[in-house]
């Protein structure tokens, strides 16, 4: 069940996920989708929708007729008022009626791909219908996975747990970030735990600093009403980037389990204090992007953006600085920093390592080194590179920094699937291990939430960078105070 | 970083693309296509050495830029950007080529991309320039002018990159080109150099070679005098610049003079270093030729002790080639457009 099955998330992504694992054979063959939303549509009207969709989004090229005809066979579309409770009895009958048709034996996916506020209001009504009870005795499942993002505070967080652990059990649920369904992010932990160099030195005897950064270089597109109530801060900091920080820092789960790695994440997020508020303005940095040039074309500045306010205080800017307060990490920082409008799209997890102790070169040939550098790339083109210093041919000793590069692309013969394929495979499987617990999501928002209340009081001077730039000065700024600087991705 | 052995053909597979009011995201998506194409079934490594971008004002220095960079082994991406496209938008040229490394039969791929910028995004080319480049691969910028600060394109482009390799004799006589390179050192981030620099390095080792530690301690107590001998008219960036590194180099009492040598010769004709006995240095180079005659006078009067050393002949893909393989700060370069002033007057 698509909850949202009109909207661009299902469109660009969940349907044609579903269309590829089901090309690969990943789904069992009695596996139904049906889409609800408010817009009123046949089915054969979604099922032409979705292959445009799948045609236009889905990875591999035009679809073959005779395989789509057998994939639109399972499509079904509901049109349904989300707050309507007679139309979850029809819905409750359509999906019996699948049921008995199809052989689906109850089981039952709900993705809430629908606005925020929807969430506690399809739950309550699923739960009304009946279509939330598992039971354990034939092995029947009701689960639900849920976008992000996960309330816009800690209170709004907790109130939103509690109105979905009314009706459903934490295990049903099934926190989306599609980051962690990502290859390279997943490889993070293979990383680290699947070689032997690593670890040894993941640590802040031998780490300096750690930069993740997520840049995008596209505005808010078609989304400014959802985003000016969003901002970077609650739209990637409190999901992907405390995710990425929590892969990159936790310890060693014992095993790659579902159980274990959500301990050790919550266990590293429960280090990172949460932000004191008179350190917000030395810790973090806010900006809103002004008009600029990106990729040779002139783009508005946000408070241009269709949907955005002329005066709107949203930002589209963070940069903040952590600590993780444990053995392994104290006293290394942790850079973080998102924004739209920015020169170039990457996402990047950059392992600084300290500088080697002692140069045995002549002062006269090598005043210094550049250290090492682990770059974890996870888009675009996902790897991984290391830099080290070597030699330049030649009578004389000179250093110069080399990469040795590993592309995701170019060392296997297979494509990386979409993270959505994964996380929906997952979720269909009963493994949550890829996605947040909510002690997670809470802890998360502790760190963030003092941050969240002191920008609230304080009116921000925005647009405060130009689009098409690396952010505002005082991100800058920020780095210079520790003798560091951004990296240029 | 060198150029290509003359002669060497680039045997290994090669793909091209052009397009006409383009986006910077279909020329990032064609060269991936290009490298696909190319690498086939039998990846090749991409070379992960560095980013040039090469401004070029005309589309006569593009075409030469686009050949001259396509004869230098190493660079990872190359991005020649021409500001005189026609009418409006981004019109671009993409070339994958698997090229030699230095291990016998193994090829990477160098990718070369050509943009004109025509209309209002001229004026924006940094915004075009970065995405095209390689993340996390140190940057050069070779501007083949003198500094132009007083353009927005020029100080947005120096803002991207990491090295910034002038080319200043080519728009400023040699005193102005100092002065502009003086002005330019330190005020930005990005290293500077010019390939004025890379053409008397040849010089600068030959005298370094000829000069024992106690030959140097000798003409610094002095009183001593360099004399660069260079072509009719005011002396050229490179006379200056020889100049300025002598004065920085040996310092004390020396005295440096440009001297002009008379038409038609090289930018650095010759020098000749007379220490406090009157012992004399004196080497000119041999015309067209790789080499130069050398003659030395250990004492006024006594007979002059002659020889032939090579002295490098580098042409501009040579020169360009070498300031490429430096990657940080040239101290050396730097104090030596600072004592040249002295001299630029």
């Amino acid at each position: 069940m698509i909850f949202g099955a009109s909207g661009d998330l299902a469109q660009r992504k969940l349907v044609p996920a579903l269309f590829h694992l089901a090309l690969q054979q990943l789904l069992p063959p009695e596996t139904t989708v049906v889409g609800a939303a408010r817009t009123e549509m046949s089915s054969d009207e979604f099922r032409a929708a979705m292959r445009r969709a799948i045609d236009r989004f889905g990875r591999g090229g035009p679809v073959d007729a005779d395989v789509w005809e057998g994939f639109a066979r399972r499509l079904h579309y509901l049109p349904l008022s989300f707050d309507d409770p007679p139309a979850y009895a029809r819905l409750a009958a359509l999906l019996e009626e699948l049921d008995r048709e199809r052989g689906t034996r109850g089981n039952r996916l709900f993705y809430l791909a629908t606005a925020p506020s929807f969430l506690p209001v399809i739950a309550r009504q699923l739960g009304l219908a009946g279509l939330a009870a598992e039971d354990e005795a034939t092995g029947r499942f009701a689960r639900v996975i849920v976008e992000k993002p996960f309330g816009s505070d800690l209170a709004s967080a907790r109130r939103l747990n509690a109105e979905l652990g009314a009706v459903f059990r934490e295990r049903q649920v099934y926190r989306i970030d599609h980051y962690l369904g990502k290859e390279t992010v997943q490889n993070i932990f293979v990383l680290r735990f699947g070689n032997a160099i690593f670890e040894p030195i993941w640590n802040r005897r031998y780490v300096d600093h750690v930069q993740i950064t997520v840049a995008e270089d596209i505005g808010v597109e078609r989304r400014g009403g959802y985003y000016d109530q969003s901002g970077a801060l609650r739209d990637i900091v409190q999901n992907h980037l405390m995710q990425l920080i929590a892969l990159v820092a936790m310890e060693p789960p014992a095993r790659f389990e579902s159980r274990e790695v959500h301990d050790e994440k919550a266990k590293l997020l429960r280090a990172i204090p949460p932000f004191d508020p008179r350190a917000a303005r030395t810790c973090a940095v806010r900006g809103q992007y002004g008009p600029g040039w990106v990729a040779g074309e002139p783009v508005p500045g946000y408070r241009e953006e269709e949907g955005v306010p002329p005066d709107s205080a949203t930002e589209t800017y963070v940069a903040m600085r952590l600590l993780v307060d444990n053995w392994r990490w104290a006293d290394t920082p942790f850079y973080l920093r998102t924004g739209k409008r920015l020169p170039r799209r990457a996402t990047e997890i950059a392992i600084t390592f300290k500088p080697a102790p002692h140069l045995p070169f002549a002062a006269a040939q090598v005043a210094a080194v550049e250290p090492n550098v682990l770059v974890l790339r996870i888009q675009p083109e996902e790897g991984a590179s290391l830099r080290f210093t070597a030699k330049v041919p030649g009578p004389r000793i000179e250093l110069r920094p080399v990469t040795m590069d590993f592309e995701y692309g170019t060392s296997f013969l297979q494509g990386s699937p979409d993270a959505y394929e994964r996380l929906l495979l997952d979720c269909l499987l009963g493994d949550s291990t890829l996605f947040t617990r909510w002690d997670e999501v809470e802890r998360a928002w502790e760190i963030l939430d003092p941050l969240v209340a002191a920008w609230a009081a304080e009116p921000a001077e925005f647009p405060n960078y130009d689009a098409g730039t690396w952010g505002p000065g005082e991100a800058d700024a920020l780095m210079a105070r520790d003798g560091r600087a951004w990296r240029r991705p | 970083m060198r150029p290509r052995p003359s002669g060497e053909v680039l045997t290994g597979p090669a793909a091209s693309w052009e397009g006409r009011n383009v986006t910077v995201a279909e020329v990032t998506r064609r060269l991936a296509e290009l490298r696909c194409r190319v690498c086939g079934a039998t990846p090749h490594g991409r070379a992960t050495l560095l980013n040039l971008v090469v401004w070029a004002p005309s589309d006569a220095d593009a075409e030469e830029a686009f050949a001259l960079a396509r004869g230098l082994v190493g660079p990872s991406r190359v991005v020649v950007v021409s500001p005189g496209g026609a009418g409006e938008g981004i019109r671009a040229r993409a070339v994958v080529h698997a090229a030699p490394s230095a291990i016998a039969g193994v090829t990477v791929c160098e990718e070369l991309v050509r943009i004109d910028l025509g209309g209002t995004v001229a004026a924006h080319a940094a915004s075009v320039v970065l995405p095209l480049t390689r993340g996390d691969l140190p940057t050069f910028l070779w501007w083949p002018c003198a500094p132009r600060p007083d353009l927005a394109c020029y100080r947005d482009l120096v803002g991207l990159v990491d090295r910034l390799v002038l080319e200043s004799a080519r728009t400023a006589a040699g005193p102005e080109a100092v002065r502009l390179l003086a002005a330019e050192i330190g005020e930005r981030a990005a290293a500077v150099t010019d390939l004025a620099w890379a053409a008397v390095t040849p010089w600068r080792q030959l005298i370094a070679q000829m000069l024992t530690p106690p030959r140097v301690a000798a003409l610094r107590t002095g009183p001593s005098r360099a004399t660069v001998r260079h072509p009719a008219g005011p002396p050229p960036l490179e006379t200056l610049l020889l100049g300025g590194w002598l004065l920085d180099a040996i310092g004390g009492k020396l005295t440096v003079v440009p001297t002009q040598a008379g038409h038609g010769v090289p930018p650095v004709a010759g020098i000749e270093l007379t220490g406090p006995e009157g012992r004399t240095l004196r080497a000119d180079r041999v015309e067209g030729s790789a080499s130069c005659t050398v003659r030395v006078v250990d004492e006024p009067g006594a007979a002059p002790r002659r020889r032939t050393l090579p002295l490098r002949l580098l042409d501009r893909a040579g020169l360009i080639a070498g300031e490429l393989e430096l990657q940080g700060h040239d101290a050396s370069f730097e104090r030596a457009v600072r004592a040249a002033r002295a001299l630029a007057g």
